[in-house]
């Protein structure tokens, strides 16, 4: 990363064969982490992004320490941590809640972990981080009366004045409002560009992560379902779990057949829906799931060559784009297209769709599974 | 069906909290009217005075050009669904969606009142759920039955508060086409109160902006979107945010130039009908702007701050002369401390009055009412 | 709707492991919470059985107490011929004792306690919902007053009561006692139950009077089963308040009216105090709060309005 200025870099981390079992009395085993691998290297932000449940919080709390792994290994640098208290992992966390204790100031809440080791200048180096994240002017505050931007900033410098050598983030933006989060996370990205601290993102919101993260690792049951950089994981997903679970407005998925045609495939979305696509798929038909991105439909007339008539459902004038969704002969679930901001539809109107073929992305029904079927 | 009108409502809570300070408001037969605003702004206030759970403490609320001052709210043929849905816990979902058919003013027989659920809750896909109770239901289902229990009665107005706010994103975007394609809701008069720009966009025949008990605009979504009155709905539709600049006119060899950001903000005002000197406030869509230096646009240099992947486009913030500019650009692989230029079409500049916040009229503003529409062609069916 | 996940989250709900988490059916895994059980644990469990004898003694004595006949009362502890003799007594079916109309008393007790928490309902429930609902002029100070009466020793009021009552003539009368409790049941009632109804959002009776029923409808309809719990809490307490109170029944009654508290008392006059009969009277006297006590206990567990709003 040439924007990359590493003040000092944070270490590298890595995850081997991680897994947590949870036992309850009497209740089936749970595994909320089942193995996984990963590496996280100096001065990347990785992007953990899952839905609740899925296993990215109690990743987050194995690495800080306050969940032990049942097994496999946690390293920063070359050192495993697995075993060691939190306090000395040298892993920062700031907190979804802010965690900030209120009846301390701003300052002496930056400080407190720096008082708590008795490290020098705790004071002047509060001031600095301040400085850094913009709030120099709340240090002499409390808590309880800032907005929830401003308690978000003074967790992060609470967490990074400690200089970790791993920095987790717990859904750092999901209490502000959209104008704050906007720019919040413009400030949390640069900040960490600046800083070059090793972060793990933990989040529910794939638009963040795809802000924020040099690498998404999209998790689901357990397990990682793809790591990617943003563009791989949106572009590429690696099955119908991120297909759907990454990207807003979401990707139209319809179930279907394809069955090889002379130079190439067709694919029935249902007896009078169907879609020829330039590539191979095998002799024997096959079930599949069609994927395609809102942006990557057009929209014309129903008698268009190659277009796949389409009713009109409902049409939306965003203004700054359009958002249209049609009803497809025999399919029931709808399809959404981005359209241009001048486009104008109504319920009921007939309209013709065209599929970019090179963003068109087949899944495998039993597997879920991505089908590499373009001729590349 | 009615019209529906508040005259100066104004509403107070104790000596001091005003939660609303005169409304005027005339909603058409049939009307979707949107009321958007931040929390607090009063939008729920306005939603109680006009289905009588509230009495305005001054002015009044006109259904159908008469006076309900004195109706009770079970006799204004007024339907309201609640932001927190509001579903009787104890009673099954059918039992929820029955109940108005049960009482004395909308009674109707147990067969008649079987069939108009069974209309209803067929369009809302919620067939299969009748014998629940309400815990036994996900958010968007919840959403669903309080919606249907709103449209099973006749209704002069229907009142709906935030409906959507409590499902995910995805979720709502699906449910706000769902929305539009219900026949009900289009053609009863209809308030609807979001904070959502997007819903109100999506859904309004008309937008009023509400805040802190006032209207600041009311208007199409194009005249809210194109010609918003002040800072204060320019910031509200449209995200990442519209960027404000401040700065200064100044006279320039063309005519006069806005010079903001430390001058890094360099652009022609002829659109506009400015004397120098006058402070203001420049305001540029971050979808309007373009990357790269072309030809007959204004253009602004500055250094790449941070840049944020959008899935297919990226949004690029610049620093310019100390000031923030957001641009929705395609992706690339631009770095922290690029230099970079992006061009500004001047006609979609907006300005307003640094000190009032007011927006100043662009000289063109007539002919921007009429905006071409159809780049791409629809066949009616 | 193909774009909704009802089907799903529901289904999550029924089988919370089958999606989020994977499962693993057995397995030779470290259960971290599997621990042998320590000492101090079993500590704990003696400190508890210790407490529960050192509790239950008193009632376990008068329970003995009433089984004892009379000559044995002083001489024995644990070791007595059992009887019913009390009971006999008590229930008035031995004519060897001066008689006291026990179970006249009883009777009396039920009318009062029950009279009682009936008018307390009556007047407590929309009194409740009044003051959860509505800011009105001076709603603090009535509830500050309700309360009041709960601070201060009935002994305070219970001599002009008792005047008044003599003046009007409902001196040892059903009615006087039953409103002379409303002292006691009252506050209760509109305490508990205004929480109750605070804890209820507005927003479910007024979609109710929108849909068509007026306010009173509404409460009836709507809110009423939704607070059922609180009314059966409320009014258990305020029945055993009631049914134990002394000082009203032993002042404002004569024997017309008189209640099991005082009536238990009789049997300790005369030449020889009968302790066993008391206690048997007493243990009689424990069965109605008790009885009502269990049979609406399935209405005491709150979290029923689970459920109502957005989630």
């Amino acid at each position: 990363m040439a924007d990359r200025q590493s003040a000092r870099a944070g270490k590298r981390l890595v995850l081997d064969k991680l897994a947590k079992r949870f036992q309850r009395k009497g209740q089936q085993q749970v595994i909320a982490v089942n193995g996984i691998d990963l590496t996280v290297n100096e001065g990347e932000l990785l992007g953990l992004l899952g839905p609740s449940g899925c296993g990215k919080s109690t990743t987050l709390r194995m690495i800080a320490g306050l969940e032990e792994p049942t097994s496999g290994d946690i390293r920063i640098g070359e050192r495993s941590i697995v075993g060691s208290p939190p306090h000395a992992r040298n892993v920062a966390v700031a907190f979804e809640n802010y965690a900030l204790y209120p009846p301390l100031t701003v300052r002496e809440n930056i400080a407190f972990g720096l008082r708590a080791r008795k490290e020098k200048n705790a004071d002047q180096r509060a001031r600095e981080v301040a400085d850094r994240l913009g709030i120099s002017h709340l240090l002499d505050r409390k808590p309880g009366g800032l907005s929830s931007g401003q308690k978000q900033a003074v967790s992060l410098a609470r967490a990074i004045v400690r200089e970790p050598d791993v920095l987790l983030l717990d859904e750092p933006l999901s209490h502000l409002d959209a104008a704050e989060r906007d720019s919040t996370r413009r400030e949390l990205k640069r900040l960490q560009r600046e800083t070059g601290y090793t972060t793990v993102l933990v989040t529910h919101d794939q638009q963040e992560a795809l802000s924020l993260a040099d690498r998404i690792a999209v998790m689901n049951a357990g397990v990682f379902q793809q790591v990617g950089t943003a563009a791989e994981v949106y572009d590429r997903p690696a099955n119908l779990f991120v297909a759907d679970f990454v990207g807003e407005p979401r990707m139209n998925l319809v179930a279907g057949t394809a069955v090889a045609i002379p130079g190439g495939m067709r694919i029935h979305l249902s007896g009078d829906a169907v879609l020829d696509l330039a590539g191979d798929i095998g002799a024997q038909p096959r079930d599949v799931t069609l994927g395609i991105r809102p942006q990557d439909l057009r929209v014309g007339r129903p008698d268009d060559a190659g277009a796949l008539p389409a009713t009109v459902f409902a049409y939306e004038p965003l203004q700054e784009v359009g958002r249209l969704t049609v009803t497809l002969p025999g399919v029931e679930n709808r399809v959404v297209v981005e359209t241009h901001h001048d486009y104008w539809a109504d319920g009921g109107d007939m309209v013709g769709l065209k599929f970019n073929p090179e963003r068109t992305h087949l899944f495998d029904n039993a597997t879920g599974a991505r089908i590499e079927w373009q001729p590349r | 069906m009615a019209t529906l009108a508040l005259k100066g409502v104004r509403k107070e809570y104790g000596k001091s909290v005003v939660a609303l300070k005169g409304l005027d408001l005339d909603i058409g037969d049939g009307e979707f009217f949107v009321l958007l605003g931040p929390s607090g702004a009063g939008k729920t206030t306005t939603l109680k005075c006009v289905a009588g759970l509230e009495q305005p403490t001054l002015g009044h609320v006109e259904i159908g050009g008469l006076d309900v001052s004195n109706i009770e709210p079970n006799a204004r043929k007024v339907a309201m669904a609640f932001e927190n849905y509001a579903l009787y816990p104890q009673e099954t979902v059918y039992d929820n969606i029955a109940f108005p058919l049960r009482s004395r003013r909308y009674y109707r027989e147990p067969g008649e009142a079987q069939s108009i659920i069974e209309r209803v809750t067929t369009t809302l896909g919620i067939n299969h759920l009748l014998q629940r109770l309400p815990r036994e239901l996900s958010g968007g289902q919840k959403q669903r039955v309080a919606l249907a229990r709103v449209l099973v009665r006749p209704a002069d107005v229907l009142l709906l508060d935030e409906p959507l706010s409590h499902l995910d994103a995805k979720l709502r975007a699906a449910m706000r086409a769902e929305l539009k394609s219900l026949g009900e809701l289009q053609s009863t008069t209809s308030l609807y109160v979001t904070h959502d720009y997007l819903e109100a966009l999506a859904l309004g025949d008309r937008i009023a902006v509400l805040n802190e008990g006032e209207l600041v605009q009311v208007g199409t979504r194009e005249e809210i979107w194109h010609r918003p009155v002040n800072t204060f709905v320019a910031k509200a539709f449209g995200q990442p945010q519209i960027n404000l600049v401040e700065g200064e006119v100044i006279p320039g060899h063309d005519g006069p130039r806005f010079h903001g950001a430390n001058g890094a903000v360099d652009l022609p005002m002829h659109g506009f009908d400015v004397t120098p000197g006058r402070k203001v406030i420049t305001g540029m869509r971050p979808r309007d702007l373009v990357m790269d230096a072309k030809p007959g646009m204004a253009h602004i240099k500055g250094s790449v701050w941070v840049t944020e992947p959008l899935g297919r486009q990226q949004e690029v913030t610049l620093e310019a002369g100390g000031q923030h500019i957001a641009v929705i650009t395609p992706l690339s692989s631009l770095a922290i401390g690029d230099t970079v230029t992006i061009s500004v079409p001047v006609s979609r500049i907006l300005l307003f009055d640094a000190e009032s916040g007011q927006r100043i009229p662009a000289k063109d503003d007539a002919a921007g009412a009429a905006r071409p529409i159809a780049e791409m062609e629809v066949s009616r069916g | 709707m193909a774009t909704d996940k009802p089907s799903q989250q529901v289904h999550q709900q029924a089988i919370p492991e089958a999606q989020g988490m994977a499962v693993a059916a057995s397995g030779p895994a470290v259960d971290p919470d599997a621990r042998p059980r320590s000492i101090g644990g079993i500590g704990l469990d003696l400190l508890t059985i210790a407490y529960f004898a050192f509790a239950l003694f008193p009632i376990i004595w008068i329970l003995m107490l009433s089984f004892k006949s009379q000559d044995q009362l002083f001489t024995t502890y644990f070791r007595f011929d059992p009887t019913l003799d009390s009971y006999k007594a008590v229930l008035g079916l031995s004519s060897t004792t001066e008689s006291v109309p026990f179970m006249k008393y009883f009777l009396n007790s039920l009318i009062a306690s029950f009279g009682a928490v009936a008018v307390s309902l009556l007047v407590g429930v929309p009194a409740a919902y009044a003051f959860a609902r509505y800011q009105f002029k001076g709603a603090n100070d009535m509830l500050f007053t309700l309360l009041s009466f709960r601070f201060a020793p009935e002994l305070m009021v219970i001599i002009p009561v008792y005047v008044i009552y003599q003046k009007i003539g409902l001196f040892d009368r059903h009615l006087g006692l039953i409103w002379v409790y409303q002292l006691i049941t009252l506050p209760l009632i509109v305490w508990i139950l205004r929480s109750y109804f605070q804890d209820l959002t507005p927003e479910l009776e007024q979609s109710a009077m929108l849909d068509g029923y007026n306010r009173w409808q509404a409460l009836v309809k709507v809110v009423v089963p939704l607070v059922k719990p609180g009314i059966a809490a409320a009014a258990l307490l305020a029945f055993i308040f009631a049914w134990n109170s002394f000082i009203f029944p032993f002042i404002l009654t004569g024997s017309n009216a008189q209640t099991v508290t005082v009536g238990a008392l009789a049997f300790m006059g005369g030449a020889k105090p009968r302790y066993n009969v008391t206690a048997a009277a007493a243990l009689i006297s424990l069965i109605p709060p008790l009885v009502l006590a269990l049979s609406i206990q399935r209405y005491l567990v709150r979290g029923l309005t689970f459920g109502a709003v957005k989630g």
